[in-house]
């Protein structure tokens, strides 16, 4: 099979799995007992106002129709409207998804900048003192709660050393990024430990292979082996590792949003979900899970060009 | 570059070490099954430390009225915000009370809520996996296409997404999680399944006549449920913090319950005033996910030797 096969093949299996997120977010408001409307409109809503949302909504038609209905406005883009802000959702959704993404940007940059020198120094220094505070620090980081240690980075960065923000998102280019910098380093602690491990394991084992001790025997600098056999080899896996971990920050950014009072779409979910505002709940997660599925297989594709090895079966 | 030569000479002595070692190891196999037991030991190192972790914050929760003479509720505005000192170790907040002490009872909402939440995804995943293992085919197809698509959502909008739904509050966490945290084990299980189901013994139990059910329950699940035990030491941490976020999202436990996520919450409000609000939960969590790693790391030392 070729690669063009390959793509098109993982875009069709994505096809029951978008099938099946859609039933998903389409029941999980459906499934509230009672009239949704009823809910969301309040205490103060007479019944004529739940009785004609619910018909201008068409919730008196059975699942299967509204369902249709349901499917018909995503395929228009169209992700219906807030019931808060009486503004389509998409208006709402999109600048908020900027400010997420270039979190998640922010994160994946701290994450390369952490992992890299100290997933190869701990590798090439195998056992050493370096390498045994870094993977005791490792264990330390990896369970600390992340709005935790937004908290912690806070008082220490912004009110004693007023190096950064206290929070919010400013105003141009370089600002949001001396805003967005505190939640990416956030985010960043949590998710290097599990990059610096993948790094350290797979460069100890491809100083095993083969391919290294015939460099090593062609007389090759030790220098030259390790950063053109080892380290391009080893950051195989790292590379798979962050698509995953990009599909999982587009969850982590939801807290961090809060911790620093950044208008994202994590945020928006948080608001909606006080406020009842269903639609945009729905959508939030909809685009959320669109977004994983996508960096998944952009990963997959990627990874199917960086590496000759990649079968395509 | 010395040290890397250095390096380069230690592996080639240590491969040829390796190759003597695995001949003693052949001709001495008979002589002693078990390693010495200090090696044992030595081994289970990360499970004696986290299991005295673990131990030593089950007592602190279940003695906690005997430990400090305050209790976790009673409001003080005599002494509001007192930073760390003698009498409150770890200061107090903003209605006067001790903090200590609502880190100490907050080890019983917070271990309780871990090791509950564990339970139902737990259970879900291993039948469904299992079953998916054993009889492949469209039992196979249907329970690893919803393993998909549960896997698409990022795991804690899902879990704000279904709590949003149910209502807040910890019991529809478990809920949430119950839905969702089974495909982890669903998949550790199933993977394990499939490379065993081809064993001898498990043709054997058959053979015999065994149902599918006891082969299952009874030859094939007490020999790879053991990947899903590990992993879910990690899961009860997990849950730990997933059940602290809820609370800073207002999504998790009630007001005046001294649970750690909900004391952090509490304390992010004072950060220029009283650090220790928040700080000071926060290392309750930490000790707690660390004893819980610590037991993971030491059962898979001490329950899959050749698993590293």
């Amino acid at each position: 099979m070729n690669r063009g096969k390959y793509i098109l093949r993982r875009l069709v299996q994505m096809v029951p799995v978008l099938f099946g997120i859609t039933v998903i977010v389409f029941f999980m408001v459906h499934l509230i007992p009672g009239n949704p409307y009823a809910v969301m409109l309040g205490d103060r809503a007479t019944d004529t106002m739940i009785a004609s949302a619910t018909h201008r909504f068409g919730l008196d038609k059975p699942l299967y129709v509204q369902y249709g209905y349901f499917l018909r406005n995503l395929v228009e883009l169209n992700l219906g409207q807030s019931i808060k802000f009486g503004v389509p959702v998409s208006s709402l959704l999109w600048p908020r998804l900027q400010v997420s993404m270039a979190v998640a940007v922010m994160t994946i940059g701290l994450t390369i900048v952490i992992s890299l020198p100290l997933g190869i120094l701990s590798a090439l220094k195998k056992d050493s003192a370096l390498d045994n505070l870094v993977r005791s620090a490792l264990m330390v980081t990896m369970v600390m709660p992340s709005f935790w240690v937004g908290i912690m980075l806070i008082i220490l960065f912004a009110i004693r050393l007023h190096l950064f923000p206290v929070a919010g998102w400013g105003h141009g280019f370089g600002n949001h990024v001396w805003h967005i910098f505190l939640p990416g380093l956030t985010l960043a602690l949590g998710v290097a430990p599990i990059l610096i491990r993948t790094l350290r394991n797979s460069i100890l084992e491809s100083f095993g292979t083969d391919y290294i001790k015939t460099a090593r025997s062609k007389g090759l600098e030790e220098r030259k082996v390790v950063v053109g056999h080892v380290l391009r080899n080893a950051l195989m896996p790292s590379v798979t590792l962050l698509g995953i971990t990009m599909g999982g920050l587009m969850g982590g950014t939801v807290i961090m949003e809060k911790v620093f009072a950044l208008p994202g779409a994590g945020a928006l979910l948080i608001d909606s979900v006080s406020a009842r505002d269903y639609p945009v709940v729905q959508a939030a997660a909809l685009v959320f899970a669109l977004l994983v599925i996508l960096v998944n297989l952009a990963t997959d594709i990627v990874y199917s060009f960086i590496d000759p090895r990649v079968s395509y079966d | 570059m010395t040290s890397q030569s250095e390096a380069n000479n230690r592996r080639t002595d240590g491969m040829a070490v390796d190759t003597r070692k695995s001949e003693t190891l052949a001709s001495s196999a008979f002589e002693n099954r078990r390693p010495p037991r200090w090696r044992r030991i030595l081994k289970t190192r990360n499970l004696v430390i986290g299991l005295g972790i673990l131990l030593l914050l089950v007592l602190v929760g279940v003695f906690a009225p005997l430990l400090t003479p305050y209790n976790p509720y009673t409001q003080n505005y005599n002494i509001t915000l007192l930073s760390p000192q003698l009498a409150h170790p770890f200061g107090t907040d903003e209605f006067g009370r001790d903090i200590l002490t609502r880190v100490m009872y907050g080890a019983r909402i917070d271990l309780k809520v871990g090791v509950i939440s564990v339970i139902s995804p737990f259970l879900i995943g291993i039948l469904l996996g299992s079953l998916a293992a054993y009889f492949g085919g469209w039992v196979d197809s249907i329970v690893m296409r919803v393993v998909d698509i549960v896997q698409a959502f990022p795991f804690i909008v899902l879990i704000i997404a279904i709590v949003a739904i149910l209502g807040p509050g910890l019991n529809n966490m478990y809920i949430a999680v119950a839905g969702t945290a089974w495909i982890v084990y669903a998949r550790l299980i199933r993977s394990e399944i499939l490379v065993q189901k081809q064993q001898e013994y498990v043709l054997a139990a058959r053979a015999m006549g065994g149902s599918n059910w006891r082969v299952i329950v009874r030859h094939l699940m007490p020999n790879t449920v053991t990947a899903c035990i590990i992993y879910s030491m990690a899961d009860i941490a997990l849950y730990i913090l997933l059940a602290a976020s809820l609370s800073f999202l207002g999504l998790g436990a009630k007001a005046p319950a001294p649970e750690w996520g909900a004391m952090i919450t509490e304390g992010q409000s004072y950060i220029t005033t009283a650090w220790w609000m928040s700080a000071l939960p926060g290392v309750a969590i930490i000790i707690t996910g660390l004893g819980l790693s610590l037991v993971g790391d030491g059962l898979s030392d001490l329950l899959r030797p050749r698993g590293r």
